[in-house]
């Protein structure tokens, strides 16, 4: 494990996946202010996952919810494997290029909502019965009363939160990387997938 | 500002144990849920509830609980007893009805995730996080690893105070969350300047880490390592035994 995170991880990204980390955990603070109907607790995952790829990405968004599990709440350790795919696809995408344009970046943000409604509907289903505890579960709760199966009720209800969610988180990320001076951006390579 | 951890310093036999043990022991209780009937899930939540209290950290533990379980398990009965639709539904009142079979499905959800969440709280008010790294970089963890897991606890209350501060910054300089357009406006003079600052702290901490060569052995000397006896490392050897034994149960018997 020793040599494995020596040779994945320069110490600069090792530092960055730190504060990434710390930034999705406070994300919610900025939230709490503008009362937007999202979570912003993945805008670090994103970032990571474009500036120094999807390993990085998906290690950003495991610890996240670790620490989270740790220190707030076990619950959000169960999730973890949504938020490693969170910083993959975004990692992923970057690579591609689609964080080059604003719409790129909108399009990425559809992409990780999606695929993180693979992992998500699973875990939510079969730990927690569909439901946990969220403003979210008065959807699911409706979409059952109208004739939707469970798994059809979560599964909407998780995309649909998390593509405002994320569609926001990528557009900031976009918005962040263009305007982040070249000193800040000089040591990550990966980065040169998203310049336009 | 908002407190992250409920963490409470104390003397208690559980405070002094070590913390790879209390993890051995979550293990084993996270087993104990395949075999486990409901309300024995139940009952184990609230001996561990009471448990918090006989080590004076009950009042922490059971705020934070009530926190976290009260609005999953209000959701869960009445999702599963009086929303999903099954054969065995009765007419409660007016157009209501309610499932026996959907409130005993809930009944097990809700006290798995109860069990489990007194189990870590309790976890969390004893341990402190940073004994559990010591007792990590004790059994061999790596110093890249050691540093994800130690430096963003270290963080988190300095970028929380961080936010706040860029939060009344802007705030004092007119920034307004009346329109939904103001909100997106806002969002964006948030995190940005959080962002921008945390890249930068990024690369200052990554040079003073290189300069103190803090890779350079595969393992980290830990000067105050948690107390750890013969006993308590034959215990965890238990502990996950029971666990592995109980889960492989479980699974063959169906």
């Amino acid at each position: 494990m020793a040599s494995s995170t020596t040779r994945l991880f320069e110490t600069r990204v090792l530092s960055l996946i730190a504060v990434a980390i710390v930034i999705n955990i406070v994300g919610n603070q900025i939230n709490d202010l503008v009362r937007l109907p999202i979570f912003l607790d993945s805008i670090g995952t994103v970032l990571v996952g474009v500036l120094a790829g999807p390993l990085a990405g998906g290690v950003t968004g495991l610890l996240t919810n670790l620490i989270l599990g740790l220190i707030v709440s076990p619950v959000a350790a169960a999730f973890a494997p949504v938020a490693i795919v969170i910083g993959v696809v975004a990692g992923l995408m970057a690579r591609a290029g689609w964080f080059r344009t604003w719409w790129q970046a909108a399009v990425t943000g559809v992409v990780i909502a999606a695929a993180l409604t693979l992992v998500a509907v699973p875990i939510r289903i079969y730990m927690f019965g569909g439901v946990t505890g969220s403003g979210a579960d008065f959807i699911v709760g409706y979409l059952s009363s109208v004739g939707q199966t469970l798994f059809s009720s979560v599964a909407l209800t998780v995309f649909g939160t998390n593509v405002a969610d994320k569609v926001i988180t990528a557009l900031i990320v976009w918005a962040l990387v263009r305007q982040l001076p070249e000193r800040l951006t000089s040591g990550y390579g990966h980065l040169q997938h998203s310049r336009a | 500002m908002r407190s992250w951890s409920i963490h409470r310093p104390g003397t208690s036999a559980l405070h002094r144990a070590n913390p790879l043990t209390k993890l051995a022991a979550l293990l084993l209780l996270a087993a104990l849920l395949f075999v486990l009937p409901w309300p024995g899930a139940w009952a184990g939540s609230l001996l561990l509830l009471a448990a918090a209290f006989g080590l004076r950290i009950g009042g922490v533990v059971l705020r934070r609980y009530l926190v976290l379980a009260t609005p999953f398990l209000i959701a869960v009965f009445i999702f599963h007893g009086l929303i999903v639709d099954r054969p065995d539904r009765m007419p409660l009142a007016a157009f209501l009805s309610y499932s026996q079979e959907g409130l005993t499905y809930a009944a097990v959800l809700g006290g798995r995730i109860s069990l489990m969440l007194a189990g870590s709280l309790l976890f969390v008010a004893t341990t402190h996080p940073a004994a559990l790294l010591r007792s990590l970089d004790v059994a061999g963890m790596p110093p890249g690893l050691s540093f994800l897991l130690a430096s963003p606890l270290l963080l988190i209350d300095e970028f929380t105070k961080r936010a706040g501060a860029i939060r009344d910054a802007q705030q004092a300089r007119g920034m307004r969350v009346d329109t939904l357009s103001d909100r997106l406006r806002a969002l964006r003079l948030l995190a940005v300047p959080l962002v921008t600052l945390a890249l930068a702290d990024a690369q200052e901490r990554s040079g003073v880490l290189n300069g103190r060569a803090f890779r350079a052995f595969p393992r980290r000397a830990v000067l105050s390592p948690p107390p750890d006896t013969a006993l308590e490392r034959r215990l965890r050897h238990v502990l996950v035994a029971v666990s592995v034994l109980l889960v492989g149960c479980a699974l063959w018997l169906g």
